[in-house]
């Protein structure tokens, strides 16, 4: 058994135990120690879950003096009818004594002292006689009326005792049983003394029941270990923050340097320095977000001079060109960038090789908000511009990028953007989800090379980061990813943001 | 992306295979995605620059030309008719043709008019850069024709499934196409129309008149093509009379006289262009001994034909459909998938293990602070810069950029300052277990009046509390346990500030010396109550960019 401190209640009501050496009733208990009933049964309990005692149930008989039988405490009937008898020399009429005593207890006296030989019933003509014969003190009756007075228990031996039985009998003692709890020692008395003396124990640890060595003499309690603790939530990071993190870090280790700009933008670097003709569909204003005024676009003079050529005739990068008129205007309207290539593309203007850039950043497209649809979402853009960089070179990249990022097999599929040539998609392998559409890449066009004032080859690529994030998180609502709502990131549990995902070689 | 469906029976006939497998992968190959719909159906996503493609013949042909089925060939239009063209101002430009012996029923008629308003709605840009009239050929009174402006009150027409002659005008305010598309073309009183002998046959880009219409009995097929960009309009009357010559039907042209001009339509003349072997070479990353062996069966498989070929160059003809080609290096793709993307074999790039990237401050900054408030028991969020007004003006009487087309009122904005987004947060998730702290590191927009774009972007960190009661000094304590670990706690001092939003006199300014690099305080319960928040918050922003010069000038060049 383990040894455990008590609580003051229970030492006091085990030091009793060990004091008085033999089971006591809980009554009992209460009274010595002046608590009430109610507490003494709760520490008894946890005293008998400890295995310290047990509790004994016992059927005991008690006894009380009737109220016929407090009046015959100096004297019984018989008694009475005795000394009256001597009073009168011996012999007496019985109409005499029925005066004297009450018809009725008379009756009873008469019966009672007849039963015991002490007197002899002579009828003499129509006279009834009652004639003295002996007597003897009914001092055991009456020291039994008076124990009784107040209820009290019926010892064993007593239960057999002709006196009792008699006064039973005769109404004058009421006898009933009752179960009473007893409380008894369930170790050995030494065992007990021990536990007493390791007093209270130690709840709290206190820097003075370390100092004082208190934690020597009294027990460190043990907690209550089954028992639930308070929800408590730790501060994190955001999943998806560490997600872009892991990315930025592969980009890194690859010798990307990352590169940046404004939200805010003339259409001139989201569309016209990428080839994109001024009334292409997607530079609709259903799909992109607007803001009010015009960027002073002068300043920028030789780009814009560049991409008027481009767009018009070709310039000189041997293509047709879009053969139009081009807005100076247009191209000035400031709109939210909807892609960041607009970023990497004009990092580009005027670099010489070898260059590798990339942003990870926000981008805005006139969308409402449902479960695969952001108005605002994170777009990956890297750019490679090399003396000799090549189609297959950028393939090769891509491959790269995607087994860091954690996919191995890959499909390219031929595709179209205005700014690429030729352009692909990518599909990576995940399982359960089958094949999914990871980015979108290709080379540079000549047209764009020109505007941007480059003359070597750049392999380009674009892809969305909440899409491939909610598939490393099994996460199938977009909107999920900037929940204002802290219980999804407190219940986000940490060991999945850090498990998912990218992982380096 | 243009989509287009049709039943995988009509496919697999038009492509001549029943191999389905074999055509999905194809497509693939050719830039399209495929899904089948239900147990018969197909549905096509077509690359948007391949308008030949935009049809179910012209799909099939592709394929066809891929798989090797068919070679590129030659035709000559017939000539068979005469347009005079009057160019009425707003659509100049007209080009027409008809190709006999189409198969058609009440199927293909279906997609026959599904792949015009295609054309119609992605190049034609709604009918404004060029619009279609398809009409039967039999039913066409005169090959004489004439395009130019009309009066609308005093020329008549029967559109399209009426019942009566009806003026112009009539067509264009009582038709529904006329209430659509009626204004585009109009200039005051006058409106393009093309004339059959005396007969309007159409009046562009509205509608066309009944007496020419389609049947599904119809075999002879004229088109008119009429729009603002001559390359376009011809562009796209090329890729018509490509899909509907699949079914080898004779071709039949004109001549368009323009005042200044002869044009002969259609242009089936296949273009030469001269590749550069060693741009191809160069741009693909394929030896050019490889690509001397390899180019003509890929050109050819993409519809090309080959003329001749050496080290040096490619001299190749580019089929009349194809309006996408603007420069080589649009041929140097089809190479590529002419040889197939997973033929061609990947190179890997070299990394730089010599050259590590520098210590960027401003990352170390983010990751500090991040690392500080995650142990200080903030949760960090990731919130839309997107933003209601309302909810910005209540917390800064800052500018802030306002979006024109917004969806919204509640994305009307993009925010200035990350304060109003954490409140957004903290109010929805008042149901959650108190306190709430969280942080966020992100950038706002700032009003730049030097800049050319008048807007600049500013990387800033809030941190906020919420709970059922708020004790300054917690926040307070954890500011300058963030300031601490970011090494700068020494010259920091707090002025009392007033702000929009917050409570006066528990509001300061966060300075390092005497920069402001950031703000703290309690919002003001009128805030708290108009947005629907029930607790107090106390809320820090913190300027990032002011620090990180800070912390550049006191950690990095020391």
């Amino acid at each position: 058994m383990l040894i455990e401190p008590l609580s003051k209640g229970e030492q006091q009501i085990l030091s009793i135990l060990v004091k008085e050496r033999r089971e006591l009733p809980i009554e009992k208990i209460a009274e010595i120690t002046q608590l009430p009933q109610s507490s003494v049964s709760s520490f008894i309990e946890l005293l008998k879950n400890r295995g310290i005692i047990n509790i004994i149930e016992y059927e005991v008989s008690r006894a009380k003096t009737t109220d016929e039988g407090k009046l015959y405490i100096s004297k019984l009937p018989e008694e009475i009818l005795i000394n009256i008898l001597l009073e009168k020399g011996g012999l007496a009429d019985i109409t005499e004594i029925e005066n004297a005593m009450g018809k009725e207890i008379a009756n009873i006296a008469l019966g009672w002292a007849k039963r015991r030989g002490w007197v002899e019933v002579i009828k003499e003509g129509t006279k009834t006689l009652v004639r003295f014969v002996g007597y003897e003190s009914l001092n055991e009756h009456r020291s039994l009326l008076a124990k009784y007075l107040n209820e009290d228990e019926v010892p064993k031996d007593l239960e057999n005792n002709e006196v009792f039985k008699e006064l039973v009998r005769r109404k004058l003692i009421t006898v009933y049983r009752k179960k009473i709890k007893f409380v008894k020692l369930a170790i050995p008395i030494e065992k007990a003394e021990e536990i007493l003396r390791l007093g209270e124990g130690i709840s709290r640890l206190t820097r003075e029941v370390i100092v004082k060595d208190l934690w020597k003499t009294s027990i460190i309690k043990p907690y209550n270990l089954s028992a639930l603790p308070p929800t408590r939530y730790g501060g994190k990071k955001h999943f998806f923050k560490e997600f872009v993190k892991m990315i930025k870090e592969v980009m890194e280790s690859l010798g990307f340097e990352e590169v940046g700009d404004d939200y805010i933008i003339p259409e001139l670097w989201n569309f016209d320095i990428l080839f994109q003709a001024q009334d292409h569909p997607s530079r609709d204003i259903h799909d992109i977000l607007l803001v009010e005024g015009s960027a002073n676009i002068d300043v920028f003079r030789d780009v814009v001079e560049r991409v008027k050529n481009v767009h018009e005739y070709g310039g000189s990068s041997g293509s047709i060109g879009w053969r139009y008129q081009w807005s100076y205007s247009k191209a000035s309207r400031l709109i939210l960038r909807s892609h960041t290539t607009a970023v990497t593309a004009r990092a580009l203007i005027g670099r010489n090789p070898p260059a590798r850039l990339y942003v990870i950043a926000r981008v805005f497209r006139r969308d409402n908000p449902d479960a695969r649809h952001s108005p605002e979402f994170t777009n990956f853009d890297g750019v490679i511009m090399e003396k000799d960089f090549t189609f297959r070179k950028l393939l090769g990249l891509l491959t790269q990028i995607l087994r860091y990022l954690g996919i191995e097999k890959l499909k390219f599929k031929p595709s179209y953007f205005p700014f690429t040539e030729p352009s692909v998609e990518g599909y990576g392998y995940v399982p359960g989800y089958g094949w999914i559409e990871i980015f979108g890449a290709g080379m540079f066009r000549p047209e764009v090379l020109e505007i941007l004032g480059v003359k070597y080859p750049v392999g380009a690529w674009g892809m969305g980061v909440e899409r491939i994030a909610m598939i490393t998180y099994g996460i199938n609502d977009i909107r999920l990813i900037f929940a204002n709502d802290v219980d999804y990131m407190r219940k986000f549990p940490t060991i999945k943001v850090l498990v998912s995902g990218v992982r380096c070689p | 992306m243009p989509v287009v469906r049709t039943s995988i029976a009509r496919l697999t006939r038009l492509v001549g295979i029943n191999d389905v497998e074999k055509i999905i992968e194809t497509l693939f190959n050719l830039k399209c995605e495929t899904e089948l719909e239900n147990s018969e159906g197909i549905a096509i996503e077509v690359p948007s620059e391949r308008i030949d493609m935009f049809s179910i013949e012209g799909i099939a042909y592709a394929i066809r030309l891929y798989l090797g089925l068919e070679k590129p060939r030659l035709t000559t239009p017939k000539p068979s008719f005469k347009v005079l063209v009057e160019p009425p101002t707003k659509r100049p430009y007209i080009a027409v043709a008809a190709v006999k012996g189409v198969e058609l029923d009440e199927n293909s008629l279906k997609e026959l008019i599904e792949f015009q308003e295609r054309l119609h709605t992605t190049y034609g840009r709604n009918r404004r850069r060029i619009a279609i009239g398809l009409h039967d050929l039999s039913k066409l009174p005169s090959s004489n024709l004439t395009y130019k402006e009309v009066d609308i009150n005093i020329s008549y027409m029967v559109p399209l499934f009426a019942k009566k002659r009806m003026t112009v005008k009539e067509v264009l305010v009582s038709t529904e196409q006329g209430k659509l598309y009626g204004e585009i073309s109009l200039n005051g009183d006058r409106h393009p129309a093309l004339f059959s002998g005396n007969e309007i046959i159409a009046l562009p880009p509205v509608i066309n008149s009944d007496i020419t219409r389609l049947d599904p009995t119809t075999r002879d097929i004229f088109v008119d093509v009429t729009g603002t960009d001559i390359n376009a309009v011809i562009s796209v009357l090329n890729s018509i009379v490509h899909s509907l010559m699949f079914y080898r039907g004779e071709v039949l042209g004109a001549e368009i006289v323009y005042p200044d001009r002869v044009l002969l339509a259609p242009d089936l003349d296949f273009k030469t262009i001269v590749v550069d072997m060693d741009f191809a070479s160069r741009w693909l990353g394929v030896p050019k001994d490889r690509l001397v062996s390899e180019v003509p069966k890929a050109l050819q498989r993409m519809g090309y034909i080959v003329q001749s070929i050496n080290l040096e160059q490619i001299e190749v003809k580019v089929p009349p459909y194809r309006g996408d080609i603007l420069h080589q290096v649009d041929v140097v793709e089809d190479i590529a998938i002419g040889i197939g993307y997973e033929n061609l074999g990947i190179e890997y790039i070299q990394t730089y293990p010599e050259k590590k990237p520098g210590k960027d401050s401003k990352k170390l900054m983010v990751e500090v602070l991040r690392e500080v408030l995650v142990g200080l028991g903030y949760i960090e969020v990731n919130t839309l810069s997107l933003i209601s007004s309302e909810i910005l003006k209540l917390v800064s009487d800052e500018p802030f950029p306002r979006i024109v087309n917004a969806l919204s009122k509640e994305l009307d904005a993009v925010r200035n300052s990350l304060i109003p987004s954490l409140l957004i947060t903290f109010k929805n998730s008042q149901y959650a277990t108190l306190p709430v702290k969280i942080f966020e590191i992100g950038e706002v927009v700032e009003r730049c009046n030097g800049c050319y774009n008048n807007w600049r972007n500013s990387l800033r960190a809030a941190f906020g509390v919420m709970d059922s009661e708020i004790r300054f000094e917690e926040i307070h304590a954890d500011l300058y346990s963030v300031l601490m670990e970011i090494g700068v706690s020494k010259d920091i001092s707090l002025e009392p500030y007033r702000r929009k939003g917050f409570i006066d006199g528990r509001c300061g300014l966060v300075k390092y010396r005497d920069s402001v690099i950031g703000v703290i305080g309690e919002i003001h319960p009128e805030v708290l109550k108009f947005i629907g928040l029930e607790y107090p918050v106390a809320i820090v922003e913190l300027y990032l960019e002011l620090l990180t010069d800070i912390i550049e000038e006191v950690y990095l060049n020391s």
